[in-house]
């Protein structure tokens, strides 16, 4: 067999379309192949350390859903945001919620996070990084007051944005947090669920019962097995880790990844063109990729181009001529 | 990561499908460390390529723990080496292939044995499925470049480096399962890209 003819016996094994046949040419090729049936360090290098990079790297991509980690909060992130709120539940998903939930307005659909953190674009300009193995949904309640209102399992950073007379409410479990302006991070890992401030003012409520309201570098600690809140001062200019890692951008903005990517570098981003900011894009951005990595693949995905001047950490964004 | 501990090596490879089904992270482990090397092994055989045998061995086992609740194997081992048959296809076009791999396609058909391995078909069939049934990688990405970016077959081709009638079947699996799939997971489906 030729190298042509092998790949297309693989292509068709890969999507599906083999008959019977090729399916038993396919293994015979394989175990043709299976000329060794024991590690030759010779030739593959060291097991162990093999064996570790690959647990390593196992476990990178399926530790995100294990039991929730301490969220902390890195205040780069918070600069220029009008609020940014960090909740992080337990697997339980709004077993009591006291609101009927309206699913038919404004709605964005339920969202599942897989293997990487996720990047949203909500449709009143607030942005959410939803962790790798978390679900959100959202919906606008219309009213005289209308509310913006997401359903969160998991763990995910909301970057609020302010809209006066808008409230913006985050539901999970039984503790409800109402945004008012502000930065701050939920917490519910195990039994307990714990919301601490950074910056602003946090009502958090419990069915209805408020059980604090709380300013910067305030926890409130609620216990659920004892039913028993207590408040306390923390630090809350800690740094965050998991929403560092990869993260996939859906149908999200140039201006929007712009806005995002001043913060996780540090650097100023102008986007030279209007219809392009607002152009729509998708991609997954790794753990390590530099900014000229991210900025080269968005222009690409843009058919854009970009300077970056390193001395005045300024980056421009035009349309390619 | 959970430790192992010392039950967990006791148990057949049957116990730790249901432990694993049972959403145990310790069984993921001791699976691993069980069938990681063999896996491995079969992998470099056929790839020579360390990046695309890591690739491949971790896609199977974060697949074990997100499908853990459906499994349903019945031998460990060979359901392993099956995955590792169909993802090897994932990647081999990625991989520089020697003149050795050559010279051993052109000459394995005649040292093929005549022993019929319906059971391997059969599991690789139903790997297969499996897989498929997730919308694979590189289904969405070719569905993602004509639907979002507007590329031709022969531009998508280009760029994923797979010949035109692949892209042209990836298209219809995943127009196929779109359709099927409207409903609930419609709205996941448009989620992906």
């Amino acid at each position: 067999m030729q190298k042509e003819e092998f790949f297309q016996l693989t292509d068709k094994i890969n999507d599906g379309s083999a008959n019977e046949a090729e399916l038993e040419l396919y293994i015979k090729y394989f175990n043709s192949f299976q000329t060794s049936s024991v590690w030759d360090e010779k030739e593959m290098g060291d097991e162990q350390t093999r064996g570790q990079m690959l647990l390593a790297a196992i476990d990178r991509s399926i530790a995100a859903p294990l039991p929730v980690k301490r969220l902390k909060l890195n205040l780069k992130w918070v600069a220029s945001i009008a609020a940014i709120l960090v909740v992080a539940v337990a697997a339980f998903w709004f077993i009591n919620v006291n609101h009927p939930v309206v699913d038919n307005v404004a709605n964005y659909a339920n969202q599942t996070s897989t293997n990487t953190n996720e990047l949203i674009q909500l449709p009143d300009g607030s942005t959410v990084i939803l962790s790798a193995g978390s679900t959100m949904s959202y919906s606008s309640i219309p009213g005289k007051i209308p509310v913006r209102e997401v359903k969160l399992k998991g763990q995910a950073f909301f970057d609020v944005k302010h809209i006066d007379q808008q409230p913006f409410i985050v539901r999970t479990e039984s503790v409800t947090t109402h945004v008012l302006g502000t930065a701050f991070e939920v917490n519910a890992n195990g039994g307990k669920i714990i919301v601490t401030v950074a910056r602003g003012k946090v009502g958090v409520t419990k069915d209805g019962k408020q059980l604090g309201m709380l300013t910067p570098n305030k926890q409130v600690i609620y216990d659920k097995a004892r039913d028993k809140s207590t408040i306390h001062d923390i630090n809350a200019k800690k740094t965050s880790s998991w929403s560092n890692g990869d993260l996939v951008f859906t149908n999200i903005t140039v201006g929007h990844a712009a806005n995002f990517l001043q913060q996780r570098f540090n650097v100023n981003i102008i986007v030279k063109d209007e219809a392009l900011a607002k152009q729509q894009f998708t991609t997954k951005l790794f753990e390590n990729q530099s900014l000229t990595e991210i900025l080269t693949l968005i222009c690409d995905f843009n058919n854009a181009e970009y300077t970056f001047n390193e001395s005045t950490k300024l980056v421009t964004i035009k349309p390619k001529n | 990561m959970l430790g192992l501990t010392n039950t967990l090596t006791d148990f057949s490879d049957d116990k730790l499908i249901d432990l694993l089904n049972d959403g145990d992270r310790g069984a993921l482990d001791e699976i691993y460390r069980r069938h990681w090397s063999a896996m491995y092994i079969a992998s470099f055989n056929m790839l020579k390529d360390h990046d695309a045998c890591m690739d491949i061995n971790q896609d199977i086992f974060t697949w074990l723990w997100t499908k853990r609740g459906e499994l349903k194997i019945t031998s460990l081992k060979s359901y392993l080496l099956s995955a590792v048959r169909y993802k090897v296809t994932d990647v081999i076009r990625r991989v520089k292939v020697g003149k050795v791999f050559l010279d051993h396609l052109s000459q394995a058909e005649a040292s093929f044995d005549n022993v019929t391995s319906d059971l391997e078909v059969k599991e690789l069939r139903k790997i297969i499925l499996q897989f498929i049934a997730d919308l694979p990688d590189r289904c969405r990405e070719v569905f993602d470049l004509s639907r979002n970016h507007h590329l031709s077959n022969k531009e998508i081709a280009l760029r994923l480096g797979i010949t035109e009638k692949a892209v042209e079947r990836q298209m219809t699996i995943a127009l196929k399962r779109f359709k099927s799939s409207i409903g609930s997971s419609y709205h996941i489906f448009i989620g992906l890209f």
